[in-house]
């Protein structure tokens, strides 16, 4: 049975001065490892002894694992420890991974290998060895309930001055990818400071906020605010540029499509995670086009369907895109 | 000195000169004056928007030594090397023609150096998304690991075509289009100081042929510039780009909408003669009708760029008119302008859709078309067959006397009629007397209705009238499940009790009640006619709901009841 260690471990070990040998990094989170990896970087290893001590390999362009045995394998100098860090671990060759397997099993103790991977295969014999004497780490991706605590978190401790609903537009807008949502709350540090931060400000710097845009542009349709939906609209085709329309047909497609499958789950009363699954979007989104769907009646949607398929029809054979675009909202 | 163009002479130098980007450049301040430094941005953005600017200001202001924290001093030999374009430690590299791996492999080696008298050493890689995937690959790795003195400023128009791994490990800023007030403003200072006579509408006219570039704003304004020297009119500019005159547009959906078709000729006429595009000049119309729509649907959303003059008539043009006329014009105009762009004559196909528009009031919607049909349809299976084969007239007479007669002859004379007369042929003063009270006034009522809203006379023919009296208008829902529900809406019923309100000079209560029963008696006469007797035989017998289930149970399967 293997046992995974987890992230927080790996910072009680080096808090503890108890860096195990070996590790293998992997997972969705890179963020988090990253942060993980410096830390490891600033104290295992003395910042003067730092250039005898750390090595890096990548496994992208063709590593002999030779190389990396004889770095693993020598004294550290000047320093306690010695650090390795190989990056991209998946991308080496199976054949020579097995040659480092007989190192993972008596490792010199007095050097720190991190393996980094994104994907590993862990039917491979490195990768499974690896996590079968429990080296390895995974880097989950934040779920639904742990982001808007996280970004309230990590606000704070960058000293932003943010609203707890401004934190879950940002988780609206982006998801949950950590690092997404820390470069944002970096950008929005650096713009306000310590001013109080909302929704509209996160609004003008996101660069999520085109995505999200097709959101809003669905909810003022289904609530027929014509003119907002308008506004909303000519908005996004100044920034965007009028090439943006055919993405925008298509976005629209995709959404109402996405309403009347959850339409028709929600009269079979399909839990709100299946549902995530099963309309392929993540579960976040899902509270949101039920909304819609409520509001939506089938009939209304197959009109939508149909304008914007004739408006599809017109872009294409090279009408003005906002005009069509603009027609179709005031004909829906 | 060499003639410098507009846009390199007027390139800014600061972040404060940069227009439209204050979301960015402030941003960029306080990331210095902070010193907190990512080791990669990517700017994204339309063209000629600033991104390629403010990549060099910010090289200038993080090795400048001289000036503020995040103020270039522009003395400095830092910063006027970078602005000469041959400093050392800042390489403007161009993505698009040095997109090998091979040239980022030499970049890398490059980066590895520390910088020779600046502070950081800062490669601005223009087009970024131009370079290869192994070449991104190679990138990638110095991402991963950045030494401290490198800097990474990328531009590109194509954020998307940027690789998500090397996305991730940059601070990103997305440019947005500038404003057509803060370009217009920004030509002003620019012509003022180059001594320029130009007026706000011309400047207009020209930030609105920019779509949002601030570069192609001033390339323009050199076009017109060396032409017309230093005194430009309004009237040249145009002329010059190519422009239609606002005028002739005005002049055009004017005519339109008042129906005057020989007016719409002599537009036409003028427009070939002054030697316009046919093709520009419709796709400026349809623009014209989309701006009045919108003047209606959206006023207070600032959505038309137009002088205050222009928006005035706009909204004229745009009340005369109506929404539903104006959403009508706008479908035709955009359905019928492939008919134009393929046409060997656009000339004729243009004059021919305006003479079509002239007289579009006479002519129904697709959608009008169908319920119109669907309503006579009703009409004839509600009549008893002997009427059939009679003359039109006696089909279209009603056999029960809720639809006005007189409402159906008006709308069989009405396409005769032309368009110069207006539908309201109510007199005012003789038909909102308080003594029009009854089916009378329910008959005239309608047809002032007609005269105001097609879609809603259509809807009120498919009702009841049940009464009229001094403030009460007693109506029962029709048969037609879309006329039905059309009063389910608030808005619609506010609608039919304001134009109530209009008509009769007094405020009127509407009620609306269920449809009457003797309709049902109606639905088994059309049923009789339409699939014969079997079925009225046993209904007769039947409750009245189970009569209506037995009959949709016998449309449905074409079948027969048979008694028990």
């Amino acid at each position: 049975m293997s046992v995974e260690t987890t992230p927080e471990t790996v910072l009680t070990h080096l808090n503890g001065g108890r860096l195990k040998p070996l590790y293998l990094f992997y997972g969705p989170d890179d963020f988090h490892l990253e942060k993980i990896l410096e830390q490891i970087r600033e104290k295992a290893v003395p910042e003067s002894a730092r250039d005898f001590n750390v090595q890096v390999f990548d496994g992208e362009g063709g590593v002999n694992p030779g190389h990396i045995l004889d770095a693993a394998r020598s004294l550290p100098f000047l320093s306690g420890n010695r650090l390795i860090i190989v990056r991209r671990t998946d991308r080496i060759a199976a054949s020579d991974l097995e040659i480092l397997i007989p190192y993972v099993k008596s490792p010199v103790e007095t050097t720190c290998i991190i393996f980094v991977a994104q994907k590993p295969d862990f039917r491979l014999k490195f990768f499974s060895s690896m996590r079968k004497q429990g080296h390895a780490v995974h880097f989950k991706e934040l779920t639904d309930a742990q982001a808007v605590p996280w970004i309230m978190a990590s606000a704070r401790e960058m000293g932003l001055n943010i609203s707890q609903d401004a934190c879950r537009h940002l988780h609206g807008m982006i998801g949950n990818r950590s690092r997404a949502l820390y470069t944002e709350l970096e950008k929005l540090h650096l713009r306000h400071g310590t001013g109080k931060i909302g929704t509209p400000e996160i609004k003008e710097l996101s660069i999520f906020s085109r995505m999200y845009t097709i959101f809003e542009l669905m909810d003022e349709i289904s609530q027929r605010g014509k003119a907002r939906s308008l506004s909303i609209l000519n908005r996004y085709l100044e920034e965007e540029g009028k090439d943006a329309a055919f993405g925008i047909i298509g976005m629209l497609t995709r959404q109402i499509r996405i309403i009347f499958q959850a339409k028709e789950l929600m009269s079979q009363h399909v839990s709100r995670k299946d549902m995530a699954k099963k309309l392929g979007v993540p579960a976040f989104v899902v509270g949101k086009i039920l909304g819609q769907a409520r509001r939506w009646q089938e009939k209304d949607l197959e009109k939508a369907l149909m304008l914007l398929y004739q408006a599809d029809g017109s872009l294409k054979s090279g009408s003005q895109a906002p005009l069509v675009l603009e027609n179709f909202l005031l004909s829906i | 000195m060499p003639y410098e163009v507009l846009a390199r002479k007027w390139r800014p130098q600061v972040f404060e000169d940069v227009i439209g980007q204050e979301h960015i450049t402030q941003t960029l301040v306080n990331a210095i004056k902070t010193g907190r430094l990512a080791h990669a941005y990517i700017f994204g953005g339309p063209r000629g928007v600033g991104k390629t600017s403010v990549a060099r200001i910010f090289a200038k202001a993080i090795n400048c030594a001289e000036g503020e924290p995040g103020i270039p001093c522009n003395r400095c030999r830092s910063c006027r090397e970078i602005t000469e374009g041959n400093s050392v430690d800042v390489q403007e590299i161009d993505g698009a023609s040095n997109r090998g791996i091979d040239e980022i492999r030499e970049l890398r080696e490059s980066a590895r150096y520390m910088p020779s008298a600046s502070r950081y050493r800062i490669y601005v890689i223009d087009e970024v998304h131009m370079l290869t995937l192994p070449a991104f690959n190679a990138l990638l790795k110095t991402l991963e690991e950045p030494p401290p003195h490198v800097k990474f400023i990328f531009a590109t128009t194509e954020s998307h075509k940027v690789p998500i791994t090397i996305l991730s490990r940059c601070q990103r800023f997305d440019f947005k289009r500038i404003a057509l007030q803060k370009i217009v403003a920004y030509l002003e200072k620019i012509s003022g100081h180059e001594g320029v006579a130009i007026g706000t509408t011309a400047l207009a006219m020209i930030a609105r042929e920019a779509e949002g570039s601030m570069r192609d704003a001033e390339s323009l304004l050199d076009q017109v510039v060396s032409f017309a020297g230093d005194k430009v009119s309004d009237d040249q500019v145009p002329e010059i780009l190519g422009i239609i005159d606002r005028g002739l547009i005005f002049e055009s959906s004017s005519a339109i909408i008042e129906g005057a078709a020989p007016r719409c000729l002599a537009v036409v006429e003028k427009v070939y003669s002054r030697g316009y595009d046919i093709k520009e000049f419709y796709r400026a119309l349809m623009a014209q009708f989309r701006n009045l729509l919108v003047s209606l649907i959206a006023p207070e959303e600032n959505l038309i760029d137009m002088s205050e003059s222009d928006r005035k008539e706009i909204r004229r043009q745009a009340e005369m008119a109506g929404t539903e006329k104006l959403q009508v014009v706008l479908n035709f105009l955009i359905s019928r302008e492939d008919a134009l762009r393929f046409s060997t004559y656009p000339r004729l196909v243009l004059e021919a859709t305006l003479i079509k528009l002239c007289t579009l009031g006479e002519y129904l919607s697709f959608d009008d078309i169908m319920k119109k049909m669907a309503f006579l349809e009703k009409r004839l299976l509600s009549l008893p067959p002997e009427t059939h084969g009679e003359d039109g007239k006696t089909v279209l007479d009603p056999p029960i006397n809720w639809t006005p007669k007189a409402v159906l002859d008006d709308h069989a004379e009405k396409p005769a009629s032309g368009k110069d007369t207006p539908p309201h042929t109510a007199d005012p003063k003789g038909t909102t007397d308080s003594a029009l009270d009854g089916e009378k006034g329910w008959e005239a009522f309608l047809q002032f209705v007609s005269s105001k809203s097609k879609m809603l006379y259509t809807i009120l023919k498919d009702w009841h009238f049940k009464a009229l009296t001094e403030d009460l208008l007693e109506i029962a829902n029709g048969n037609q499940k879309f006329s039905s529900g059309y009063f389910e809406e608030q808005d619609k019923r506010d609608q039919l009790a304001e134009y109530c309100r209009t008509f009769f000079k007094r405020d009127i209560r509407v009620k609306i009640t269920a449809r009457p029963i003797a309709s049902a008696g109606e639905k088994e006469r059309a049923a009789r006619n339409d699939k014969g007797k079997n079925r009225t035989e046993a209904s007769d017998e039947l409750p009245p709901e189970v009569r209506d289930v037995a009959q949709n149970v016998l449309e449905l399967f074409e079948g027969k009841l048979i008694n028990k």
